[in-house]
């Protein structure tokens, strides 16, 4: 099983050269991937009247000084100085962003760090950060439905025709292309809704802050939608990110698995880059990676 | 003089491995910025005027052209002194709020390096494709620009403009730079006038001696109109191959007070032989000092 980890783009410590220092460590102990989340203006916390789905009182709790780089500039960074590792998006807010930018972006990113990039994508769930940015809340889903196979087919380089209901693009190319066949998307959220949507599009679930019976859970509704939609469940890559939900151990990691969790993200504590350093090769170890030479 | 070179970010020649040796390269040899232009999508057909080269497009759709910002954010990873600027990069084609996210990212990682050159478009098709409107985008772009700078402040942003209304919220981390510096593009009456008007500066491409010394003149008569000091323009000029940098074109540069030239070396043959002669012959030219 392969173990990424999330890098400090974002929250206490965000410096340039923290995010250089951990993603050489994660590239020298045999991480997979190194990973960063996406918000772009915050409102104050109390004028947040959308509910966080990842809190017991589904309250957002962090001031709008809250540091949060753009995922972009972020793994780029990271990519220019840790040749190896993968570079994701845990996750990347997609209808917050016009497709066709998102998809030049996303394939320079995969152009620049020789095929390396994995986009997680969530649907979002503050409505006010769509209010500031401008894009409609209602319909998100469906909307970003359609950004992905929009995506896909700039992704190739050829020319592109696409006749949706949000989005009518044709006759032009862009390239260079995707260095990847197809960037893999692996799709954040936990509801029928959202797993119904990994059985259509592909590539893959990427549950974060799930507990290890809802992970059990959501996989086996993942399977049933994939016979549903004639989607083989081989060919879909579970990443599951616990957050602070359970620790890694070597007990979590065999039901990891037994699963048939593919990847895990961890969130080693950034607070503290020594505290970090430590987390990062006890779980080295749980997962026995294999260092790089 | 401070000298400016174009990165391999377009064309053939375009490779993370050769924007790493280029970048690389301009700080040894003690260039100022580094610099690449912006195309997201190309259309098969293209009819609008280009106002370069004798009004001929002359790039096919399958020609290579990385994000700027991206190319950019590569290039200041690897070099840890040059500037980064765009010439230029779009901006109506972007969402202000997510464009001014990316270049507080890009100034806060790399320390406060980035230079905006900013232009306001002219391929209809590359706007149509994305989705933007090409008839209000030099309208649009001013507003861009006064609800960027609001948000690289850090503080509360309130905005209330015609085509953008956003309040009550904030952007961080803040732009080391306060504020970026934003040059723009272009030589229209209304390119001039913005200049004047909100410009930190321009950015003259593929311009004759005469065109620069008009535009240089336009503009401070509109500094005057505007109530601004003609002498706080930057004027960044980018000839391309309308003609060599040599010991004459020097000192019309330092007649018209021009202090800063981004160089477009050759990216032909089969290699960056020919760019990084290049490169070494102006560099040597200019006598700009090598870096340690």
């Amino acid at each position: 099983m392969e173990v990424g980890l999330r890098i400090p783009g974002a929250g206490p410590n965000t410096t340039p050269e923290n995010i250089v220092t951990v993603a050489r460590w994660a590239e020298e102990l045999g991480y997979h991937s190194a990973w960063i989340s996406d918000h772009v203006a915050l409102p104050e916390p109390e004028q947040v009247k959308s509910k966080y789905p990842y809190d017991s009182e589904n309250q957002w709790r962090l001031p709008a000084e809250t540091d949060w780089l753009d995922p972009f500039m972020v793994l780029a960074w990271a990519g220019a100085v840790a040749p190896s590792i993968k570079l994701g998006t845990s996750v990347m807010v997609l209808p917050l962003r016009n497709p066709v930018l998102l998809a030049k972006q996303l394939a320079s990113l995969d152009f620049l760090t020789g095929g390396r990039v994995i986009l997680g994508a969530g649907v979002g769930w503050m409505k006010e950060e769509f209010d500031i940015i401008g894009e409609p809340f209602k319909r998100r889903g469906a909307r970003t439905a359609e950004m992905v196979e929009l995506m896909r087919q700039l992704w190739t380089g050829e020319m592109v025709d696409y006749q949706g209901e949000f989005y009518q693009v044709s006759n032009c190319k862009m390239h260079p292309p995707a260095v990847q066949d197809s960037i893999p998307v692996v799709w954040g959220g936990h509801s029928d809704y959202a797993l119904k949507r990994v059985a259509r599009l592909g590539d893959g679930w990427h549950p974060t802050q799930t507990p290890m019976a809802q992970l059990a859970d959501g996989i086996e509704r993942l399977h049933r939608f994939c016979e549903e939609y004639g989607c083989d469940p081989a060919s879909l890559t579970i990443i599951a990110r616990p957050g602070p939900v359970y620790p890694i151990n070597a007990e979590t990691h065999a039901r990891h698995q037994e699963l048939g969790v593919d990847q895990v993200v961890v969130d080693p504590p950034l607070n503290d880059l020594g505290d970090c350093r430590a987390e990062m090769e006890r779980i080295a170890k749980v997962c026995n990676l294999q260092p790089r030479g | 003089m401070k000298i400016g070179v174009r990165l391999p970010i377009e064309g053939a020649k375009v490779s993370p491995e050769n924007i790493t040796t280029v970048a690389r390269l301009a700080e040894e040899l003690g260039y100022y910025s580094v610099w690449g232009p912006d195309h997201v999508v190309l259309p098969e057909k293209m009819e609008s005027y280009y106002p370069y080269d004798n009004n001929q497009w002359p790039y096919p759709t399958e020609v290579k052209i990385l994000d700027p910002l991206l190319a950019l954010v590569w290039a200041a990873a690897v070099a840890p002194s040059v500037k980064l600027g765009t010439s230029v990069l779009i901006g109506p084609l972007r969402n202000p709020v997510l464009l001014a996210k990316q270049v507080s990212s890009l100034d806060f990682l790399s320390g406060g390096r980035v230079i905006l050159g900013l232009g306001v478009g002219w391929m209809k098709e590359e706007f149509d494709i994305i989705g933007e409107s090409f008839s209000n985008r030099g309208k649009r772009t001013d507003e861009m620009v006064e609800l960027m700078r609001q948000f690289w402040t850090g503080e509360t942003v309130d905005f209330q403009g015609e085509f953008y209304q956003v309040s009550a919220c904030k952007m961080h981390p803040p732009s080391i730079q306060q504020p970026i510096p934003i040059l723009w593009g272009g030589y229209s009456e209304a390119a001039l006038k913005h200049v004047a008007r909100m410009g930190d500066g321009w950015a003259p491409t593929k311009r004759t001696f005469e065109q620069l010394a008009t535009g240089i003149r336009k503009i401070k008569e509109y500094c005057l109109e505007y109530g601004r000091d003609p002498n706080s323009i930057i004027i960044v000029a980018r000839p391309g191959p309308i003609y060599q940098i040599n010991a004459d074109t020097l000192t019309r540069y330092q007649e018209l007070g021009i202090r800063h030239v981004i160089i477009d070396p050759p990216l032909t043959g089969p290699d960056l032989t020919a760019c990084q002669a290049e490169m070494k012959h102006v560099a040597e030219l200019c006598g700009l000092e090598p870096r340690k």
